[in-house]
């Protein structure tokens, strides 16, 4: 990857009305830099890297703070890479449902916005995959469920300290199970989650 | 979290059907685990599921279906309908201590399944496992209609 063919992206965010922090961007420099330098090694890598750069510029935040109030940003949608705009798009879907679901009701459980921010992170992973995102009404975090070509399924929760709970379950003999956390302390070490997709 | 407590009555065996709306099953049947979240509308303690002594599958269906949407306030027209071995679901998910869900009587047929634990891995793998089961024991709501 040339820095000629670099995407750069402006601020952006998901929410109308929401300010966007200009502070991340040495951090996501730092990234691109070390995304092009692994990139040599792993395509992947630097995909990451840059769409990571664009996600620290991202303000989750939700106006209102309620379910059921704000509206989406189509700043976000126009803003993404075209490759990742389906997968955003079901991202969006997902708050958007949950906020529809629960207009109106005050003790609704809130979206957690530092999980909306952390689960933004992995979409260039499930962009390879068809995700159903969901926003987990006990918790307010966002969740995916990947289905395999079996009967098998792999489901993620992704928490506001962002750590990713996951749960693989698949036929065998009897039923197979395979459930962990992952413990993310670094945005960018959200590359690394792909190996539990990678599980299905 | 909740626990079985003393005035409530345990369920361990019998079949039980959850309604699953449109949104949590995908154009190949999966399930959305999400489709087990305690949801707050208001706060709700309990997952609720319907109770049937019917064997045969599509009187299983029609029964729930008809005892499920008789609660909602707009006729149920899009969905599926699952259903569950009670035994079989307490056998899979709660494969190791301490139990993850219950299920307990909620004014017959009705009854709900409670989580036990706070334990967050544990809970999403409760609610895989449930999706998993579910996938395989689904009929549409267009289908069951057509025998209602």
């Amino acid at each position: 990857m040339s820095d000629s063919t670099r995407t750069t992206y402006s601020s952006v965010s998901i929410y109308s009305g929401n300010s966007f922090n200009d502070n991340v961007y040495f951090e996501s420099e730092c990234r691109y830099l070390m995304g092009l330098a692994l990139g040599a090694h792993d395509p992947f890598l630097a995909d990451f890297s840059t769409w990571a750069e664009f996600a620290d510029r991202v303000d989750c935040s939700f106006a209102g703070g309620n379910a059921g109030e704000g509206s989406v940003s189509t700043q976000f949608i126009n803003s993404v890479p075209d490759n990742y705009k389906n997968t955003c798009s079901v991202f969006l879907e997902a708050i958007n449902n949950y906020r529809h679901e629960f207009e109106g009701i005050s003790n609704a459980r809130k979206i957690s916005s530092k999980s909306a921010k952390n689960f933004l992170y992995l979409i260039p992973i499930l962009n390879r995959y068809h995700p159903q995102i969901s926003v987990d009404a006990d918790t307010g975090y966002l969740s995916v469920t990947l289905s395999g070509s079996g009967a098998n399924l792999l489901s993620a929760l992704v928490t506001d300290k962002g750590d990713v709970h996951f749960s693989l379950v698949e036929s065998g003999k009897r039923i197979f199970k395979l459930s962990g956390v992952a413990k993310v302390k670094d945005s960018y070490d959200y590359n690394k989650v792909r190996k539990i997709f990678e599980l299905l | 979290m909740n626990a079985v407590s003393s005035s409530e009555v345990e369920i361990i065996t019998g079949n039980t059907a959850r309604y699953i709306k449109q949104k949590w099953v995908n154009a190949l049947g999966s399930v959305d685990p999400t489709a087990f979240d305690l949801r707050a509308n208001p706060p709700e303690l309990y997952v609720s599921f319907y109770m049937s002594a019917e064997i045969e599958s599509m009187k299983f269906f029609v029964t729930s279906f008809n005892g499920i949407s008789s609660k909602f306030r707009n006729p149920i027209d899009s969905g599926a309908m699952a259903r569950f071995d009670i035994k079989q679901c307490l056998e899979e998910v709660n494969d190791e201590e301490p139990a993850v869900i219950g299920f307990v009587e909620k004014n017959l047929p009705h009854c709900g399944m409670i989580y036990l634990v706070s334990d967050l891995t544990r809970i999403l793998e409760a609610k895989a496992t449930l999706a998993f089961l579910a996938k395989s024991n689904l009929m549409n709501v267009s289908e069951i209609m057509g025998h209602v």
